[in-house]
């Protein structure tokens, strides 16, 4: 018999909650927020705390998921994974893993403007969108690519599909935004692509753990 | 298997970071804050035939 435990006994839930709430910093900062209380000294501070916040949460939760007891929270999740066992005789997809952590990866680079593995950090708004534009263009053609070999339902190839149609829409509306002269709404419409860029994060980890 | 695809996804995402790598790193090494159109149109380019080919993946 399975059963489910509360929200917040989850490790990973914590460890998750915990680099949400860096990653909310982080996104306060890159507003202009950290600018506003701090020195320019704080701020890089700050936001190295941040990132150190995120990325060891982040790997926290990874941790978490791939060596501690892993009981479901939800009473559909007791379904699901009752069914996932039946239907794959475990809980994780390999596929579905790497695919996380390759979507994680790109975003992670957006918000923290890392120059890991060898990347050129952006240094201007067209530079940003062209990186924003860049990772969706990775997302979609990497689930173009599942549902192709049968490794995604298509039904979760129509969702990401759908979203990916909204970021591409938001991006070109802060083109004309950026056209207009009016850059503050093509940062805003920026932020938005990466926030849906995040949903499609949050999609990918929801269906394949 | 799906572990070997997974890896392969993984560096073709990545790929995908370096491309854009490399076309902001030619930007800034001419001293450009803009990308030109032509740049532009490269990186619109790639995201229209990957919303295309997923249009096609779940047709």
């Amino acid at each position: 018999m399975l059963s489910k435990i509360a929200m917040l006994d989850s490790a990973v839930i914590r460890a998750l909650l915990l680099a949400v709430t860096g990653l909310i910093g982080l996104i306060l900062s890159f507003f202009g927020v950290s600018e506003a209380l701090f020195s320019e000294k704080a701020v890089r501070l700050v936001d190295a705390l941040l990132l150190v916040l995120t990325t060891g949460a982040t790997l926290y939760a990874a941790y978490a998921r791939a060596t501690k007891p892993t009981p479901p929270i939800t009473d559909e999740a007791v379904a699901k994974t009752i069914q996932m066992v039946h239907k794959q005789g475990g809980f994780a997809r390999a596929f579905m893993l790497a695919f996380v952590l390759a979507i994680a990866t790109p975003v992670f680079l957006s918000v923290a403007g890392c120059q890991s593995l060898g990347m050129t950090a952006p240094q201007s708004y067209d530079q940003r969108v062209a990186y924003a534009r860049g990772q969706l263009t990775g997302f979609v053609n990497a689930t173009a690519a599942a549902v192709e070999n049968g490794q995604l339902p298509k039904e979760d190839g129509v969702r990401v599909l759908d979203l990916a149609k909204n970021a591409r829409a938001v991006l070109e509306a802060g083109d004309a935004a950026q056209a207009a002269g009016d850059i503050s709404t093509a940062e805003g419409r920026l932020a938005l692509a990466i926030g849906i860029l995040q949903q499609l994060q949050s999609f990918t980890s929801k269906e394949g753990t | 298997m799906k572990t070997a695809a997974a890896l392969e996804l993984l560096i073709a995402l990545l790929s995908q970071g370096q491309r854009i790598s490399q076309i902001v790193k030619t930007a800034q090494a001419e001293g450009r804050e803009t990308l030109t159109d032509d740049e532009k149109a490269q990186v619109k380019g790639d995201l229209d035939s990957a919303i295309a080919r997923l249009e096609a993946a779940v047709s």
